[in-house]
């Protein structure tokens, strides 16, 4: 795993899709260690900021960077050793099965023409196995459900060794046990492993339960950033997200929890 | 392992023996006798030296380079654009070599400079503008819809059929006879000369390609993916879309139209071998230059000696098969 580059800082980022203007001015930072969340309603930008992170699409101004470096500094390949984003969905027009897609993330470690090694398959096993694939090896990408797919992004992401990993959603589409599963995980990276684990969320509940710092985004500006007890607060929850809404401690951990009205 | 060992063996074998299978059928009946002497330059009669050397083998070579250069395009495009149904002819791609490979006909372009044959960087030319056309065309932001690319193909097909129809009524009757069979597809029997000069196109090309193997099979997940497991997207599409019309276009100047190989050949391949591109471009490059060698065979045999044009034999087994895979996809959406 490499051990550099961890801690990404964002200056003064800005970005529009043609004329319109979708993220303003953002500065902000995660580091090593950490599960940070992003909330906020639909169109707050979340996801065109997890691209402009991962390098996927270039800001209009401002700048990423990673441990001082600016990201844009970084060839393709050798950010892909770095950082990794586990996208909301995937499909795939022929029939790979899910080992081939998982031994798709230890490609950035090697030239075009080189094969796995035995450390590659090691560590692609170990990625399946955590993510409770092993009985779908196997099987066809294709013909499993959204939710195993999902989890096959997962274990690519995982595959890949990176020390910075961007999640977009990556429980959407996950039953209630693989989605604590996969918190479990993000913050188990997180804490255990020392990875910097940016995540953008809809599930407020969970955020709350796993999240060390959140971030609440709305049409393109954050508008605060904090750890659960500052973020979920029943008025500005309520008013960002323009429905009403209550927020009761757990019953077991004292963490806020979020509910419709 | 051992099963690839023997297939090092069994599979450039049967190659060869199709292939000589293939040289010795023809309107002249050549025994196998003859053949042997040819190839072994012992005496056989001028005739028949003629007949196997001059005339045979080098269309026999220009089949493969030709079915070769449809598979692997074939391939190609269709994990470039996350498509099945992709190839350069359904594309339109082989319609755009074709416009630019008649522009230069009419304008009685025919000669070389400095070694370089018009016709076939005309052809070259016109394959890339059209790629890059429907490519851009058809995709918004990231994404690629698979249908928008399709009917862009089909109707940019169209329109590039009507230019060269229209270019048709503009050249003398001569040139005209000419274009029109070439049009068809047509395997013609080339000059060494012209064969090395294709030869070595296609060879670069190849060469460009299969490495690019895994970085495919990435980009099938889409271009978001493949950037995702640190691939030069940009890059690899440069690269690719350069690649295939440099095949495109040096093919299509001298075969005309040919359609339907490069869906066919990729397919039964996915089929049997799987999707992985490092296993599947080479066996289209192996399995598409036989294919090609048999249908042309079969083009100058079937009604001998009057000849079928080859693109009408592959239209004949193509068009069927890809009414089945398009129903195939049908009752698979409907799952």
């Amino acid at each position: 795993m490499s051990e550099q580059y961890q801690n990404v800082t964002i200056e003064q980022l800005y970005y529009s899709y043609s004329d319109t203007p979708f993220i303003h001015d953002l500065s902000f930072d995660f580091k090593a260690g950490e599960l940070f969340n992003v909330v906020g309603p639909n169109g707050a930008g979340k996801t065109t900021l997890l691209y402009l992170l991962g390098g996927i699409i270039k800001p209009k101004a401002g700048q990423i960077l990673l441990d001082g470096m600016p990201l844009s500094s970084f060839k393709r390949q050798a950010l892909a050793r770095i950082m990794t984003i586990i996208p909301a969905e995937s499909n795939i027009a022929f029939d790979f099965t899910v080992y081939d897609i998982v031994s798709m993330g230890r490609y950035p470690y090697h030239s075009p023409l080189e094969s796995l090694t035995g450390k590659d398959r090691e560590i692609i096993g170990e990625a399946i196995e955590q993510t409770g694939l092993t009985k779908y090896e196997h099987k066809v990408f294709n013909r499993l459900s959204s939710g195993e797919r999902q989890r096959v992004l997962i274990a690519r992401a995982l595959a890949q060794k990176t020390s910075i990993l961007l999640m977009d959603e990556p429980t959407v589409h996950l039953d209630i046990h693989y989605q604590s599963d996969i918190y479990r995980l993000a913050k188990s990276l997180a804490h255990d492993k020392n990875l910097s684990v940016f995540m953008i969320s809809h599930d407020l509940n969970y955020t709350s339960m796993y999240s060390d710092r959140i971030m609440l985004m709305h049409e393109g500006r954050i508008v605060k950033i904090g750890i659960p007890d500052d973020i979920f607060q029943q008025e500005l929850l309520s008013n960002i997200y323009g429905t009403d809404l209550s927020v009761y401690p757990h019953p077991k951990t004292g963490k806020p929890t979020i509910w419709p009205d | 392992m051992k099963n690839r060992k023997i297939l090092l063996f069994v599979i450039p074998f049967s190659w060869l023996l199709v292939f000589l299978l293939c040289w010795k059928s023809g309107t002249v009946i050549i025994t196998w006798e003859q053949l042997k002497n040819t190839v072994f330059g012992a005496s056989a009669s001028d005739q028949t030296n003629i007949i196997l050397l001059q005339v045979r083998l080098p269309r026999l070579l220009l089949a493969a380079l030709t079915g070769a250069t449809l598979s692997l395009t074939g391939a190609v495009f269709q994990a470039l654009l996350r498509n099945p149904l992709a190839d350069p002819y359904i594309l339109g791609i082989s319609g755009g070599s074709a416009l630019g490979a008649v522009v230069a006909m009419g304008f009685g372009l025919h000669l070389m400079i400095i070694g370089f044959q018009i016709v076939p960087i005309f052809a070259v030319c016109g394959a890339l503008i059209t790629i890059l056309f429907v490519y851009n065309f058809s995709r918004i932001g990231n994404y690629l819809p698979t249908q928008t690319m399709l009917l862009a193909g089909i109707s940019l097909q169209a329109m590039l059929s009507a230019l060269i129809l229209f270019l048709q009524t503009l050249l003398d009757p001569l040139q005209l006879m000419q274009v029109f069979t070439w049009l068809m597809g047509n395997i013609p029997t080339p000059e060494y000369g012209n064969l090395l000069w294709i030869f070595i196109y296609v060879v670069v090309a190849i060469g460009v390609i299969l490495p690019q193997a895994r970085h495919l099979n990435a980009l099938t997940l889409g271009e978001l993916d493949a950037k995702i497991v640190g691939i030069d997207v940009e890059r690899l599409k440069k690269i690719l879309f350069f690649a295939c019309s440099l095949l495109t276009g040096s093919i299509v100047a001298l075969t005309g139209l040919i359609g339907f190989v490069g869906i066919i050949v990729p397919h039964l391949l996915r089929l049997t071998i799987g999707p992985d591109h490092r296993y599947l471009l080479p066996a289209c490059v192996i399995f598409g230059s036989i294919f090609m060698v048999v249908a042309d065979t079969l083009a100058r045999t079937l009604l001998s000696p009057t000849e079928i044009p080859v693109g009408v034999i592959t239209a004949l087994i193509g068009g069927p098969f890809f009414l089945f895979l398009l129903w195939k996809n049908k009752s698979k959406g409907a799952r």
